[in-house]
């Protein structure tokens, strides 16, 4: 069998039973069925015997014709215990002798033999006798021809009688079956006990030893690899029991290699991990240095280009406004001495006039000529025009040094509305209508502004940013007339203890609320591609915030307007490096320069 | 305690000696089946017996001579004494006998209800050995006529007086027969319940010296009387070893017999209370052919005693001996003799 499933302990001493109890049970019966063909040949040896002596006898006896003889003959059969009946027929089946006898007479039909006429016929004919079994086995008959007396006349007896014995089985079967049943139960014990012996062997030899490998095995897989089999002798089992501690010494060898191993793997993987994640987060840490650094870098490059955008506007407007300045200061200061002389010219005119009334048509002529009355008023008109146009000049220029001060690296307190002024000044042309667009109103709320420690060159710069934006918003208000007239409000005020605020709004078409958080995000512009370089406001606010310390914040309505708020503390000594060396110091020698 | 201890110390010790011959301890079951084997084989019943059923007459001596010279020792031949010839058949039907040393008509008899009756040995034929025996005043067989007669019924004595009285020209109605078997005829005789008697061997002796006067006897039907040997067909194949030795005994004391007569007659003589003299005078009646004849008479596509055999039955046909016919030709049975 493939697999035996029953556990040693239960299949052992069951098998052992049920092998015992078989056994026991073919024993009796073997036994019995063995004693009863015993008793059965006995019988039948015995009447066969029996059967053989008397039917001889009586052939004698009746061949000498001696019928008493032949009836003691037949009583003396009484002896046997176990022959119930004997019975002596004729050649006609009528009973002759029988140790019964009442049966005297009888014709066969009517006794015990009745259903074997049969067999009395073959036995007349061969003349040998027949012993049978009953079909219960529990009664024995034999059946033998007696030759009788001869009629006269024959050599050979034609009358042949039959004897007919009957015994029984049934007492010798039962005291049989008791013999043998008491053979069994002896065989039985003895059974019995060779059964438990061969049990305990078992028990000793198998069943515990190896419910101890059993037992070690269980726990060994469980996990306690220290068990070992502790399993004496030399057969099989203690066989095992070696190769199992073996087996198990190995495991357990193997099993801690493993598991030191594995931590080692384990730490290794996580060292790794680690120097992984390490390096990733560095590398990350390198990727957004890197990221914000090619920012920077973009930011600075485009700061840069305007810078440099810058610096060369200023450095020309610079270089424009010095050389006008010495003209225009000149003509300025000699405008002022030409209208006192005018004036005073005029004056000796008038005085000349009244004192010296005299009619000189030479005179009258010319005075009709040149037109004196109209000249002098006009020739004041026009000096005071020049006056303030050179004035003019001179703010311009004024405004334009102002302006082109943008890089200068020092930490100067100037004067805010200054600033403002001088970039409205550079924009002036922008805020001017014509036949198309409106021109926009520039409303100055100006508060007390103190002076401001700032970077003025840099400050400009945020003006003039925010300036252009609020123009270009305004475009679209500037062509359609049916819209409020385009204004643009700059009011500065004072915040705060040390804080001023700068609020440049205009009502232009106002930026969309999903675009307000990118606009001071560098290159962000809502222009076609070309137009812009979307730096404007990013630097502004880089300006404020980073340079100044400040705040730059942002209101717009889309519809109404929008409102840049700049911040900037008012006393305060930057202590920033300034990153572009270069033009600082050529800004610095242009400063020299206007000034 | 100490006799649990002393037992303890006996197991340990046990144990390391069992394991010290742990390897003879295996051959131990082997060696104990081997001997249960031995006794098993040793303990075989005997060989079934060949009993053998033998009446006195004088041509049967010869196995008796066999046995008292020694050829069957270790055999399970068994000589049996049966006191007539009925009762060797009855002995024979009733299967207590394997062989039986029968005449021929009795063997033809017993062919008629037995089908295992099968003639291996023509032991002699009777010529002036069966007799029948009458008072003085009995001169002739005709003078029986009316007279009680001595038959041995059922057997061969009916044959021989049956032959007589048709010499005779008589029927067996015209005699008082009395069935006598051998054992009853001296007495009977002797006490005058018989006024003659069919008889031969010692009976016949003995009768005579009462002064019995023979009037007839087998030499006037020569060849009809043949002695032989019957044994069982089953027999002859399960035992054939031994119904060989029964056969070859026989010849061999036949020879013995003729080279050593007195000292063949000392031996076997006293069985029946006669002399040895008396028996070797027996021995005059019968002639007993040899290992050649009994081949010729037995073997081949025609055996000569078939004539013999076939001329019997129709006999005893007509004489009311035999219930039914029988055909000899499947009781000659020549293995036995053709082996010597």
């Amino acid at each position: 069998m493939k697999q035996f499933p029953f556990s040693l302990k239960f299949s052992i001493p069951t098998i052992l039973l049920i092998f015992g109890t078989v056994l026991v049970g073919a024993i009796v019966q073997r036994e019995t069925v063995q004693s009863f063909r015993r008793v059965e040949k006995d019988v039948s040896d015995n009447a066969r015997f029996a059967g053989d002596r008397l039917s001889g006898m009586l052939e004698y006896l009746y061949r000498r014709g001696d019928v008493e003889q032949a009836e003691v003959a037949i009583s003396k059969m009484r002896n046997d215990v176990n022959l119930r009946l004997s019975v002596l027929y004729d050649e006609k089946n009528r009973v002759l002798l029988a140790t019964r006898y009442e049966l005297r007479d009888r014709a066969l039909q009517n006794t015990p033999a009745a259903n074997r006429e049969l067999t009395f016929t073959q036995v007349r004919e061969t003349l040998s006798g027949q012993i049978l079994l009953s079909e219960d086995k529990r009664k024995i008959w034999a059946i033998y021809p007696v030759p009788l007396k001869m009629v006269p006349g024959e050599l050979r007896p034609s009358r042949i009688g039959t004897l007919w014995l009957e015994y029984d089985l049934s007492l010798l079967k039962q005291r049989a079956l008791k013999d043998a049943l008491q053979r069994s139960l002896s065989a039985a014990v003895g059974l019995g006990i060779f059964c438990i012996a061969i049990w305990f062997f078992f028990e000793k030899t198998l069943t515990r030893r190896a419910a101890k490998l059993v037992a070690a095995s269980h726990n060994f897989a469980k996990g306690e690899l220290s068990i070992r089999a502790k399993i004496g002798g030399s057969d099989e089992l203690a066989q095992i029991a070696k190769a199992f501690n073996q087996m198990a010494k190995r495991i357990q060898a193997d099993t801690e290699t493993l598991q030191a191993s594995e931590i080692a793997l384990k730490q290794a993987n996580e060292t790794l991990e680690n120097r992984v994640r390490e390096r990733t987060a560095s590398l990350k840490e390198q990727k957004e240095k890197l990221e914000q650094t090619l920012q920077e870098l973009q930011q600075a490059q485009a700061q840069l280009v305007q810078q440099e955008k810058m610096s060369s506007l200023g450095q020309l407007v610079a270089g424009i406004a010095h050389e006008i300045n010495n003209p225009v200061n000149f003509i300025h200061g000699n405008i002022t001495h030409t209208i006192e002389y005018a004036e005073d010219l005029l004056k000796l005119i008038e005085l000349y006039r009244y004192h010296c009334r005299k009619y000189v048509p030479e005179i009258e002529s010319k005075i009709e000529e040149i037109d004196l009355d109209f000249l002098s008023q006009d020739l004041s008109k026009i000096l005071t025009s020049m006056k303030v146009g050179t004035e003019r000049i001179r703010n311009i220029v004024l405004s334009l040094r102002t302006f082109s001060r943008m890089d200068e690296s020092e930490f100067k307190t100037v004067d805010l509305h200054a600033g403002i002024d001088s970039t409205l000044l550079i924009l002036q042309h922008r805020f001017r209508g014509n036949n198309k667009l409106r021109a926009i109103e520039i409303v100055k709320e100006y508060g007390m502004l103190p002076l401001v420690d700032c970077f003025a060159g840099q400050l400009n710069q945020v003006f003039m940013n925010i300036l252009a934006n609020g123009i270009e918003a305004l475009e679209e208000s500037r062509i359609n007339p049916e819209t409020d007239s385009p204004q643009i409000r700059i009011r500065t005020s004072v915040i705060d203890k040390g804080w001023v605020e700068i609020a440049i709004a205009d009502n232009g078409m106002g930026i969309p609320e999903s675009v307000q958080p990118q606009i001071f995000n560098p290159f962000f512009t809502t222009k076609p591609i070309g137009k812009g370089t979307g730096m404007g406001l990013a630097i502004a606010y880089q300006i404020v915030t980073e340079r100044h310390s400040g705040k730059l914040r942002c209101c717009s309505t889309p519809g109404k307007g929008t409102e840049l708020i700049i911040q900037i503390q008012i006393g305060k000594k930057s202590s920033k490096i300034e990153p572009f060396k270069s033009s600082t110091r050529m800004a610095k020698s242009w400063d020299d320069k206007l000034n | 305690m100490k006799f649990w201890s002393s037992l303890q110390e006996n197991r340990s010790f046990w144990s390391k000696w069992c394991w010290k011959v742990r390897k003879q301890i295996v051959i131990l079951p082997f060696a104990l089946l081997f001997s249960l084997s031995l006794l098993t084989s040793c303990n075989t019943a005997p060989a079934s017996p060949l009993r053998v059923a033998i009446n006195p007459w004088p041509g049967y001596e010869t196995l008796y001579l066999a046995r008292s010279l020694g050829h069957y020792e270790n055999t399970p031949i068994e000589l049996i004494d049966f006191p007539s010839a009925a009762e060797e058949m009855r002995a024979y039907r009733n299967g207590n006998v394997e062989a039986m040393a029968s005449t021929l008509d009795q063997a033809l008899t017993l062919a008629t209800t037995q089908s295992d009756v099968r003639i291996v040995t023509i032991m002699d034929f009777s010529e002036g050995g069966d007799v029948i025996l009458a008072k003085p005043e009995i001169l002739n067989l005709k003078a029986l006529k009316g007279k009680r007669v001595g038959v041995e019924a059922n057997a061969l004595g009916a044959y021989t007086i049956s032959r007589a009285l048709e010499l005779a020209d008589l029927t067996p109605n015209d005699i008082e027969v009395v069935p006598l078997g051998l054992s009853e005829h001296e007495r009977a005789f002797k006490d005058g319940e018989i006024d003659a008697v069919v008889t031969f061997g010692a009976a016949r002796t003995r009768i005579s010296e009462t002064g019995a006067k023979q009037i007839f006897d087998s030499s006037q039907i020569p060849g009809e009387i043949v002695d032989t040997l019957v044994v069982r067909q089953s027999v002859l194949e399960t035992q054939s070893e031994a119904s060989q030795a029964l056969v070859k005994g026989h010849f061999e004391a036949r020879e013995y017999l003729k080279k050593h007569p007195q000292e063949s007659a000392e031996r076997v003589a006293p069985r029946t209370q006669i002399t040895p003299e008396q028996f070797l005078e027996s021995f005059e009646g019968l002639r007993s052919p040899d290992i050649q004849e009994n081949q010729t008479l037995l073997g081949g596509e025609n055996p000569l005693l078939l004539k013999t055999a076939r001329r019997l039955v129709a006999i005893m046909m007509d004489n009311d001996l035999l219930s039914k016919p029988v055909d000899p030709a499947n009781l000659l049975d020549d293995r036995l003799v053709k082996a010597l």
